[in-house]
């Protein structure tokens, strides 16, 4: 396994703004890794200094073995897709895919030029509007005339920014089918930034969580799932996103607040004491909903319910904090409505609430 | 609060239809979403009720009464758009009292007010500081107390999630959906996205070129189609939507060599009886990948990817790209077999895009 991009310590401030503050991320080679994060958390800013285009502060950039910090954006070999597109507006679609093939620096001859726009063009089913003006092209197709632009080089490794606003859900659903089209065709290097979960985890073999200006966790979602580096993790993984509930230890056993259900230590494997105050996380698919008259049941109250189609998601508050989980159609729960709940032993977790750091599970090899 | 009702509603910019003879009556309390492409008609119809556009033809009635030729601040209706005005020179506080003070309600009645709604929408630390200093999301909320705090009969809302930050968004659709049932105030919402008709409506009523395609509730709206548009508009991802072509006792999945048949299945015997040309929309979630010994289509399998602790899958029948959820026991590489959940069929007449049942063809 080699690994193609190298970031190492990125440090970098806008006019006294931290945007990096010490990022370290591998990417490797033919794969697909999710940089998810939140608006403000640093992914612009690590596709811009991979790409060269930002001068950093302090870090190095190693491509494919090679410190490129210093090196030309053009020299990089990269393909950046941002949102916005960068199409020429006075080129038809043919020249604009051409365009970079065309530079002095990477200048092919025009038969070579044409069968790649061809090829490129048929792979991303665009080739019925080659002579087209781009000014003529819907959102999806002026998006599919940017890959192609970028794959026609058969760069090292792709640059991703995915679409930001609601206006563009479709376009963004395609974007992402595109992707791994294009993957399973050439195997490309892509590093793909987005703030959505399901973006992520739709095309991603890898996520890397980011937030102020630093990676969190990176690791396949399972590994994520079984072994959340911390609550930043937490609150951007999951669809409903990890529970975390106030809790307390008392009598040699966990429990939430203002809850009845005790939780044996052993349950947690090797637990490191808290700075702070406790928190237990879990996923909402571990809390098990149940008559609030169960033995046992930890009391909450219905706050919301989201209608999603096949299933449904409630929002439980309770005396320890609230938490989002789907439930199946079946299950008539409207707002108001009491219910019970349980935290299934050996799948939650402890967090120290001043740091966010998980603080339980510290072994390896727990599911 | 009221009922409000739209009688044979017809809007017309010059030649141009905006609203077609829509009637529709939105009951007290209920919360009532329009949802829609844009361009169908949605927001000409919500500033209609506003008062903001005048019907060419048709009547708006609240609570019965005709109110076509009240101006907007006769009716009694409160607005909140998708880009927030508030004062900016005004606090928090001001911005939220300003249509009590401009009525010139007494200041004990502000006051009260003025509690009520800071404990719905938490507005403690936020009273004292002025608009700019808020994020996006907050100043929608501000928008939507100042909307409230004088009990107007109905609440209208032009897309107002739909120029916040997705993280904040969802939060914000939480937060609405438990007000307005908590308050009970008729609301009519209007959006282009599914998810927030599907999340937050008693009933969806479903636009298209200035006409309505269907009105029902959300989980209607999912397993009742009424043609093509509403099922593929309506869950993410969409619909898949397959021809068929009829062969001897069954219906070919396009030029594949699939074939559905009342045996394998549950195919009724009218839709392999039918004359007309059919379509078959199905979920996503009604397609499975199959280990390889359980009965299904040998269909060929192009890719397998994660969505959450969910998998799903492409095939592609006749060039178009189908999705559908794994289901295998060991769920790598891409053998397997593709199974359709017979629950799950819907026929659409492929010529007129409705949808055909036992009954319709009848």
């Amino acid at each position: 396994m080699t690994v193609m991009l190298h970031l190492k310590g990125l440090k970098k401030t806008y006019s006294g703004k931290p945007a990096l503050r010490g990022l370290n991320l591998e990417v490797r080679e033919n794969e697909i890794l999710a940089l998810l994060g939140p608006t403000g958390a640093g992914k612009s800013s690590t596709l811009l200094a991979t790409a060269g285009l930002v001068k950093l502060d302090a870090g190095r950039v190693h491509l494919a073995g090679t410190d490129v910090t210093g090196a030309e954006p053009a020299s990089r070999d990269l393909a950046i897709v941002f949102e916005g597109f960068n199409l020429l507006p006075v080129l038809n679609v043919r020249d604009n895919i051409a365009f970079a093939l065309r530079s002095p620096a990477f200048r092919e001859d025009e038969a070579e030029i044409a069968r790649r726009v061809g090829h490129t063009a048929e792979l991303l089913r665009i080739s019925h509007l080659l002579d087209r003006d781009v000014e003529t092209l819907s959102g999806g197709e002026r998006q599919r005339v940017a890959i192609a632009r970028a794959l026609v080089r058969r760069p090292r490794m792709f640059l991703l920014d995915e679409p930001l606003s609601a206006l563009d859900l479709k376009l963004r659903e395609g974007l992402r089918a595109e992707l791994r089209h294009i993957y399973r065709q050439q195997h490309s290097t892509m590093l793909y930034a987005t703030h959505d979960y399901h973006g992520a985890i739709a095309i991603a073999h890898r996520i890397a969580v980011i937030d102020g200006g630093v990676i969190h966790q990176t690791g396949t979602i399972d590994e994520i799932f079984a072994r959340p580096a911390d609550m930043t993790v937490g609150r951007l993984i999951g669809s409903p996103s990890m529970a975390f509930l106030r809790g307390h230890v008392t009598e040699g056993a966990v429990s939430i607040e203002g809850s009845p259900q005790k939780i044996s230590p052993e349950s947690f494997g090797r637990v490191e004491a808290a700075g702070g105050e406790l928190v237990v996380g879990a996923w909402p698919e571990d809390i098990e909903l149940v008559s609030p008259e169960a033995e046992g049941a930890n009391a909450g109250t219905v706050y919301a319910v989201d209608n999603r189609g096949l299933d449904r998601a409630v929002q439980v508050n309770c005396a320890a904090g609230s938490f989002r989980k789907v439930i199946p159609r079946e299950l008539d729960l409207r707002q108001d409505d009491r219910v019970g709940f349980r935290l299934p032993p050996g799948k939650i977790f402890l967090f120290d609430a001043a740091t966010g750091r998980r603080i339980s599970q510290l072994e390896d090899g727990r599911g | 609060m009221a009922e409000i009702e739209l009688r044979k509603l017809t809007i017309e910019f010059g030649a141009f239809k905006a609203v077609d003879d829509v009637s529709l009556t939105v009951k007290n309390g209920e919360f009532v979403v329009y949802l829609g492409p844009s361009g169908c008609g949605k927001t000409t119809t919500l500033r209609c009720i506003a008062g903001l556009t005048r019907a060419t033809s048709g009547d708006v009635l609240f609570d019965g009464q005709r109110v076509n030729d009240l101006t907007a601040s006769q009716r009694n209706i409160a607005m909140v758009f998708q880009f927030v005005s508030l004062y900016p020179h005004m606090t928090i506080r001001e911005n939220i009292v300003f249509p009590l003070k401009a009525r010139g309600v007494p200041s004990a009645e502000i006051t009260r007010k003025l509690d009520w709604v800071t404990g719905i929408f938490k507005l403690g630390d936020e009273l004292r500081r002025y608009p700019s200093a808020l994020p996006p999301g907050a100043r929608q909320k501000v928008a939507l107390a100042r909307a409230l705090i004088r009990d107007p009969a109905v609440l209208l809302l032009d897309e107002p999630l739909s120029a916040i930050d997705e993280q904040f968004r969802e939060e914000m659709r939480w937060e609405l959906g438990h007000l307005q049932r908590q308050l009970g105030v008729t609301t009519i919402y209007v959006t282009h996205d599914q998810r927030e008709a599907m999340s937050l409506a008693d009933r969806i009523v479903l636009m298209n070129n200035g006409n309505i395609v269907q009105v029902s509730t959300p989980n209607d709206m999912f397993f009742e189609p009424v043609d093509i548009f509403a099922g593929q508009f309506i869950g993410s991802p969409s619909m898949n939507l397959i021809e068929l072509a009829p062969v001897v006792g069954g219906l070919r999945l396009g030029t594949s060599n699939a074939v559905l048949t009342p045996q394998n299945h549950a195919v009724p015997e009218w839709a392999v009886a039918s004359r007309r040309p059919l379509r078959l929309g199905i979920r996503p979630h009604n397609v499975h990948l199959v280990d390889s010994d359980i009965p299904g289509f040998d269909i060929p399998v192009d890719s397998v990817f994660g969505i959450g602790r969910e998998k799903f899958f492409t095939f592609t029948i006749a060039d178009t790209i189908c999705q559908g959820v794994d289901q295998r026991s060991r769920p790598d590489g891409t053998s397997g077999k593709v199974r359709f959940d017979p629950a799950g069929l819907l026929f659409f007449d492929a010529e007129t895009g409705r949808r055909v049942t036992g009954e319709t063809v009848l």
